[in-house]
């Protein structure tokens, strides 16, 4: 079983790493949120039935460990969002590269389930797919989407 | 937005490495020795207060032996304590635990498993608010009681200002400090889950 779920994950892992990504900027935060999704991941891994793709059974289980871990530093996050905030309303750019920058730093300010909506989404999930991971309906979704689009989008209307 | 994506990927993919059987044994071990200190934490805490309780009536016990009233009050006393031991080697565990449920619910779509978080939790501090208030409260007032019918003669009944002054203060100091604890373990945790059903039902 031990192998086998090894190569579930390292052909998953990069799952995990952008849950981390989107939800935590904190390197720290980052280190120990990924080793809590493997340790997650190891435990309930005999749950998994095969009846779902692993993908998207891993996704749940990482988003899920990644939106109630507990910050110890909550204060100190909400001060580096505020600060990313100046950073990002400061930033002008046509490139690519730059732009990038500045939608993952829009997405920072999303809230968590709408991070992992977003996340779900550019990652080409469709809507019951992405409705069974979170549990909302797909008109909630579908929702959200133009929301959180609109949400991205009213901040530099070149973005999107 | 989809070349962005595709940036965002590609950007991705550069920092992604593997995981190996000793990594992962190393986490398990790791993860596993921090949940049982965790669970331990809250378990050790309320034992040595209940030991503390013990050693102090028994203590009493065969110190006064002669002393007929102040040997059953005190044998009465350890026989009220007696339930507390109980519920903590029986219940009180679950509490820390919390974060290693059964398997299957971590990977429950978000929403069913955040309500079932906070379900939890909140089940868990109501229970562990009452539980420590009456444990507080009881072994309070059996050191006052105690105290006063040692070292004051007529007991509680001759000296209820100073029987208050020892009660009152000792009480709102221990439920000071397990305040300070549940902020940290139980309400700042709370709150975050309570925030994020917000998000879910907007």
């Amino acid at each position: 079983m031990e192998n086998k779920f090894l190569e579930h994950i390292n052909d998953n892992i990069g799952i995990a790493h952008k849950v981390c990504n989107i939800h935590f900027q904190d390197p720290e935060e980052r280190a120990d949120v990924l080793q809590e999704m493997f340790y997650q991941l190891w435990k309930s891994y005999p749950s998994f039935r095969e009846q779902s793709k692993f993908s998207t059974w891993m996704y749940t289980v990482c988003l899920n460990t990644a939106i109630t871990y507990f910050k110890k530093n909550q204060k100190i996050s909400h001060v580096k969002a505020s600060q990313s905030s100046y950073d990002f309303d400061d930033d002008h750019s046509d490139n690519y590269e730059e732009q990038l920058n500045l939608l993952h730093k829009r997405i920072e300010h999303l809230s968590p389930v709408n991070k992992s909506i977003i996340l779900l989404y550019m990652e080409g999930f469709k809507y019951d797919e992405i409705s069974a991971i979170t549990g909302l309906t797909k008109n909630n979704i579908s929702v959200r989407l133009v929301r959180i689009k609109y949400e991205l989008k009213n901040c530099k209307p070149k973005i999107v | 937005m989809e070349k962005l994506n595709q940036l965002s990927a590609e950007e991705r993919s550069t920092q992604m490495n593997s995981l190996d059987k000793n990594h992962l044994h190393e986490i398990v071990k790791r993860r596993s020795k921090k949940q049982k200190g965790i669970s331990m934490q809250y378990f050790w805490a309320a034992l040595v207060l209940q030991i503390i309780v013990y050693a102090l009536l028994s203590n009493v016990i065969i110190k006064y032996w002669n002393d007929s009233t102040l040997r059953m009050v005190s044998l009465f006393c350890i026989l009220i304590y007696v339930p507390f031991t109980l519920v903590l080697l029986r219940d009180f565990k679950k509490i820390a635990v919390l974060r290693t449920q059964t398997y299957e619910d971590i990977a429950a779509p978000l929403s069913n498993y955040i309500h079932e978080q906070h379900r939890l939790l909140l089940k868990h501090y109501q229970f562990k608010k009452r539980y420590e208030f009456l444990l507080t409260t009881c072994s309070v007032a059996i050191m006052t009681w105690v105290i006063l019918r040692i070292y004051f003669p007529g007991g509680i009944m001759a000296h209820p200002i100073i029987a208050a002054s020892i009660f009152i203060p000792s009480l709102v100091a221990c439920l000071i400090v397990s305040r300070k604890d549940d902020k940290k373990h139980f309400q700042a945790p709370l709150k975050q889950l309570e925030d994020i059903i917000a998000d879910l039902d907007s």
